[in-house]
């Protein structure tokens, strides 16, 4: 707990891009947002 | 449905480790709660109440992450200001202002196309379109990092003012803040150096 409260903006940034990856797997239809429903 | 879900509680989830990270005080956090939350409510309140309507939810939708983004990209920015020793963390937290950055612009972009839709144009050939909420968010994401970074987003372009200058305006944004973000670090990190290697006088 006490590593993730000194790194806690290495989790933010490991979620930024995680989510931007997706973000760009949605622009080809792969994931999310552009999933046909 | 489940992408859309999933979507939404990956956005929210994000965003709510955006408010518990980076904001500290007291009021800050008070009026990055309350944009979270809207974030929250108006995401699920299709899944609640499908009659709902939509354009004003976006509307809040993004106005609200716009708020959230940018300030949280300013409260990065005056906490790099105010740092007199840099750790590592403080570095990734500058990285992570420059991605929040990115996102609150592209959230300004989709409000810019709400207001005044045919802002942007799609070039043929790229997989996806303006013509929905979900493909506009993909793209205009991918407009803004691109831009920010001086990348250029290829297939995409804005065609109608205020998009091209804020476009524009985001490269500049995106230049001075890799200048002024580092010089403020390297210049923390030297003084730091120097007051290490001098002896206290007697």
């Amino acid at each position: 707990m006490n590593t993730l409260r000194k790194h806690k903006h290495a989790v933010l940034l490991v979620a930024l891009v995680g989510v931007g990856i997706m973000e760009s797997l949605a622009i080809g239809g792969c994931w999310g947002r552009s999933f046909p429903t | 449905m489940l992408g859309p879900v999933l979507s939404d509680v990956t956005v929210g989830t994000l965003l709510l480790l955006v408010f518990l990270i980076v904001f500290n005080r007291r009021v800050n956090r008070l009026i990055a709660f309350m944009a979270w939350a809207t974030v929250v409510v108006v995401d699920w309140t299709p899944y609640m109440l499908p009659s709902s309507p939509e354009a004003p939810l976006r509307l809040i939708h993004h106005s609200a992450v716009l708020l959230l983004a940018g300030f949280a990209t300013l409260v990065i920015l005056r906490n790099i200001f105010e740092q007199r020793v840099v750790r590592v963390d403080d570095i990734l937290g500058a990285m992570c202002g420059y991605l929040l950055a990115a996102v609150a612009w592209s959230h300004l972009f989709m409000l810019i196309e709400i207001f005044s839709p045919g802002s942007f144009s799609v070039g043929p050939g790229f997989g996806a379109s303006l013509d929905t909420w979900d493909g506009r968010i993909a793209v205009l994401n991918y407009v803004s990092l691109g831009s920010l970074t001086s990348v250029g987003s290829g297939a995409v372009v804005p065609v109608r003012p205020p998009a091209t200058i804020l476009t524009t305006l985001e490269a500049v944004f995106g230049q001075f803040y890799i200048a002024v973000v580092v010089a403020q670090l390297a210049g923390a990190r030297l003084s730091q150096a120097s007051q290490r290697t001098i002896p206290p006088q007697a």
